[in-house]
């Protein structure tokens, strides 16, 4: 980083964030061969894995599955656009219409993202089983239904629990900060020029959100690839693989056969590269600086009656997708067995008591704890660093720093944690420092969310007109103090966002730590993993609950914090 | 002449059976004492096993109180250890130092040259008392075709030993009791019957092994690809369907996911078949404990490996993972289902354990249904 005290230039010499020129250098090349060895070198580690004769021939010429598995996979990710615009319109509504409980709301949606996903499956498996599905037995006693009418083993359910508890939420996430930084003085021009709500939307709203959108549901396609759960709990017994499922599959051969997975994961890497390339170059065609200085304007709109329909709408989305998983995760938690009502006194607190006194329980919780803050405050920082980079300066290398921030998302967590471990193990040094310690599933996590971190922390920056960093050199701030002085506050709710999306990935993630964590280094996710493993799925719901009621605390403090700066838009 | 080489090739026979099951186990007091000693001074030791945290619990609180070393117990599947042990000890920076589990992770551990010889390794007097094992003293598994001699080396040392009745059904759906192999054929069970998925590493493997061996690869096909039985990993999610008669007859189930609903009073019953095979295989389940080289603390391994073998951890484990010990003075009674005990009565003629069996008849009918369902 450039020194704060850095001699004011005119604003003119200053198109990059750091201008002297050996220094820059020094620092571009730097950057890229940290993010490089971050990001490439796990990937390179499954790429040469991938690598053996016939390998490739065998996983994709003779697995029908494999190939199956694929198109499944592509089919399933298209919810991600859709989703995003889903999610787009839900976050616009919410901050840029005056809406009654939009408040509630947006932390409702926030909270259904962190919600565990296994407990979520189960309980619609409970209501939407073609067999004993309660929503199908009450459907069956209508007199003009014969058969079940739902089926939750199917691409339709997969697509159904995947949308409601996880596509659409976490595009609310990601887009509403976008959204709050929009000036609404733009929307406002266009209406005192005569546009009509929609036209206003759709010339000027649109457009300036578009990379934010974009980014939104590039990201959410790629990690709809990956997801896992759900996949295998519906799709499996009906012959649904997916791409994520079968690496599930072919690291859990004993012993794991981790080439065909490296293999597959190569194929989707470099179509994933492909599409990165193409964002890349649509995205630098954008230029949506919304934040002026000028101060901003944040009046919502504000719509007659429908927006109480609106809102009930929004309240009954709540409702199916938090209120009953919720719902049924404290409940599950307290029963003798998971979705049995019938049998002899159904609710227990014995899984309570199995989870609180097990004896590993205080350390994971407190391990959780300290992976989650560090991975979230150390990763907001680190991408917003490279964001910064990548967005304002003229560093070389920088566009290939662009790209290899996606590559973390291009290979399944799983094998991100085993090629880490080979270079943990492999180099020392790496070794010495992290090896067995929460360092390493620090770093690895910061890794892991790279992609979502710069990339929303990007369409952020490049929201903010560069004029005011210019006027910021102008008065004498060097580029590091206008970076921590003016950038930062401008992209709070972002950062916010990012860190507590990175916070919640550290308290749920099972598949990247698990060859990174010690006896000693153990955390909550794996415990709940242990439980879940060992059949016990109640014990794994306790875990859940507890895991949610943090993330929630946590949610409602960063947000409150966050938000504050812009006050309650 | 004939009948006499018999005999006498007989008699060989039963003895290298009976010295393969004493192995070169010797109760040395003065070095069990040494290793106890030189076990403290290591203060802990690292084992992994399987995902289990009642058992992780109840073993680590034991072995603390019973020896005073630290016991940092890591479950989790077995394909996550074994790619992380592999990965340490090529690195030469090996932090496990035992590992709890069955014997085709044994082998393969042993295959890469990763274990300890077990030979040698069992001299707590208290293990090698008579009459303490069902088999007359502790059984050591081969280390692989290298052959199952005394002084042959040894991979694991097998502490359960039980019957895996691989078949469930919901008996408020089947009225009609299933008696021989050939009644799940019938037409009314097609699309009714769930397994383990036989393609990947697991419980469902044995059953497509043992039915081949006991009808033939023909029927593992007719009864897998023409009943169009439903596949899935999920040993939870198996027999909740057969609990809840949704597919009321399940193969590959396991003992702790059956026994959640069946100790809730719900409809799920093992069904015996009298086949003339002993209805079920043997095996040992997750009862194998096997060392590793190079580790960190080589006496504290060594100190757990005899400690579970003692009735103390015997009844810990017993209770905890529903495997019946080969200890005979261990009896947790009703935490283990008959369904699991070895009956004396009947001659089992399948052993999963077996290495010869494992690698050869029992990978060939596994291959055999594999090739018939989707890859």
């Amino acid at each position: 980083m450039a020194a704060s005290d850095e001699p004011a230039r005119p604003a003119t010499e200053h198109r990059g964030w750091v201008s002297t020129r050996p220094f820059q250098l020094f620092l571009g090349l730097l950057t890229l061969t940290l993010v490089a060895a971050a990001t490439a070198a796990p990937v390179v580690l499954v790429v040469i894995g991938s690598l053996q004769a016939n390998l490739w021939h065998a996983v994709f010429i003779d697995s029908a599955i494999n190939r199956a598995a694929i198109a499944y996979s592509f089919l399933l990710a298209l919810r991600a656009p859709f989703a995003a615009i889903i999610g787009f319109l839900i976050a616009w509504l919410l901050i840029r219409v005056r809406i009654p409980g939009s408040r509630f709301i947006e932390f409702a949606l926030w909270t259904t993202f962190f919600v565990p996903v296994l407990p979520v499956t189960l309980s619609w498996i409970l209501l939407l089983s073609p067999t004993y599905g309660l929503l199908n037995q009450l459907a069956k006693t209508l007199p003009f239904v014969t058969s079940a009418p739902f089926n939750i083993y199917s691409v339709a359910g997969i697509l159904w629990v995947q949308v409601l508890s996880s596509s659409i939420p976490v595009m609310v996430v990601v887009l509403a900060p976008a959204i709050r930084q929009l000036d609404s003085s733009f929307e406002e021009v266009a209406r005192m020029c005569g546009a009509k709500p929609f036209t206003v939307f759709r010339l000027v709203t649109l457009p300036i959100l578009a990379p934010a959108i974009l980014t939104g549901a590039l990201a959410g396609f790629i990690k709809s690839l990956e997801t896992f759960e759900v996949e295998r709990l519906l799709g499996q017994p009906v012959n649904i693989w997916v791409y994520s499922t079968r690496i599930y599959d072919l690291v859990s051969l004993e012993p794991p056969n981790f080439q065909a997975a490296m293999s597959l994961s190569t194929f989707i890497m470099f179509f994933l590269m492909l599409i990165a390339v193409a964002y890349q170059r649509i995205s630098i065609r954008f230029d949506y600086a919304t934040i002026l200085g000028r101060g901003a304007s944040s009046q919502p709109l504000r719509l007659g009656r429908s927006r109480y329909f609106i809102s009930a709408a929004l309240f009954l989305l709540v409702a199916v997708s938090l209120a009953f998983p919720l719902f049924m995760l404290a409940v599950g938690s307290c029963m003798k067995l998971f979705g049995f009502f019938t049998i002899p006194s159904p609710l227990s607190l014995g899984h309570w008591a199995e989870v609180l006194n097990d004896p590993l329980f205080a350390k994971a919780l407190r391990n959780s704890l300290i992976v989650a803050t560090g991975a979230g405050i150390g990763g907001v920082l680190i991408y917003a660093g490279i964001a910064q980079i990548v967005l304002r300066s003229s560093l070389p290398g920088r566009r290939i720093i662009d790209l290899l921030a996606w590559l973390p998302w291009s290979i399944p967590g799983i094998l991100l944690g085993i090629s880490m471990l080979w270079i943990i193990l492999t180099v020392p040094a790496l070794s010495a420092i992290f090896y067995g310690s929460l360092l390493s599933l620090i770093l690895i996590i910061v890794i892991a969310q790279m992609p979502i971190g710069v990339h929303m922390i990007k369409t952020s920056i490049g929201q903010i007109s560069r004029e005011l960093e210019q006027s910021a050199r102008v008065c004498g701030a060097g580029s590091f103090t206008t970076f921590v002085r003016i950038v930062l506050p401008l992209i709070r709710p972002m950062l916010v966002s990012i860190f507590v999306i990175v916070f919640i990935s550290a308290l749920r993630d099972i598949s990247t730590i698990i060859f990174l964590a010690s006896g000693d280094s153990q955390t909550l996710s794996l415990l709940m993993m242990q439980f879940a493993l060992s059949s016990n799925l109640e014990g794994a719901a306790v875990i859940g609950v507890i895991t949610t009621s943090i993330i929630v605390a946590v949610a409602f403090v960063a947000r409150h914090f966050g938000l504050q700066v812009f006050g309650q838009r | 002449m004939l009948s006499r080489l018999t005999l006498v090739f007989a008699v060989l026979t039963l003895v290298a059976a009976l010295t393969t099951s004493a192995g070169a186990q010797v109760a040395d007091p003065a070095k069990w004492a040494e290793i106890q000693k030189a076990a403290l001074i290591e203060g802990e030791l690292n084992v992994t096993g399987p995902p289990s945290p009642p058992l992780r619990a109840a073993l680590s609180a034991a072995f603390k109180a019973r020896h005073g070393i630290t016991l940092n117990y890591f479950g989790e599947t077995t394909g996550a250890i074994m790619a992380r042990i592999d990965s340490e000890f090529k690195a030469g920076k090996l932090s496990i130092d035992a590992h709890i589990g069955g014997m085709s992770t044994c082998w393969v551990f042993a295959a890469r040259g990763q274990l300890l010889d077990m030979n040698g390794k069992l001299v707590d007097p208290e293990l090698l008392k008579p009459g303490v094992w069902r088999l007359g003293a502790p059984k050591l598994n081969e280390l692989s075709a290298t052959g199952t001699g005394p002084n042959d080396p040894k991979c694991a040392f097998q502490f359960t030993e039980w019957v895996f009745t691989f078949l469930f059904e919901n008996p408020s759906v089947i009225k009609t009791p299933i008696t021989a192999w050939n009644d799940l054929l019938k037409p009314e069970f097609k699309d009714k019957i769930v397994s383990f998925d036989v393609r990947s590493s697991g419980p469902g493997e044995t059953p497509v092994a043992y039915l081949g061996k006991v009808m033939g690869d023909a029927y593992t096909k007719t009864l897998y690809v023409g009943q169009n039985v439903k596949l899935s990993t999920d040993s939870r999610q198996l027999a909740e369907w057969v609990a809840r008669g949704e597919y009321p007859l399940g193969i590959g189930l396991v003992p702790f996911a059956v026994e959640i609903y069946r100790k809730q009073g719900l409809p799920i019953a093992a069904v015996n078949v009298n086949d003339g095979f002993g209805g079920a295989p043997l095996t040992g389940g997750f009862g194998a404990v096997m060392l590793f080289k190079n580790t960190p603390h080589p006496n504290a391994a060594q100190v757990f490996a005899n400690w579970i073998g003692t009735k103390e951890a015997q009844e810990i484990y017993e209770t905890n993972m529903m495997e019946t010990s080969l200890r005979t003075d261990v009896n947790t009674g009703a935490a283990v289902p008959d369904y699991v005990r070895v009956n004396p009565n009947v001659k089992y003629a399948v052993d999963d354990y077996v290495y010869s069996y494992y690698i050869g008849e029992r990978s060939a009918h596994i291959n055999a249904l594999k090739q018939e369902l989707p890859r």
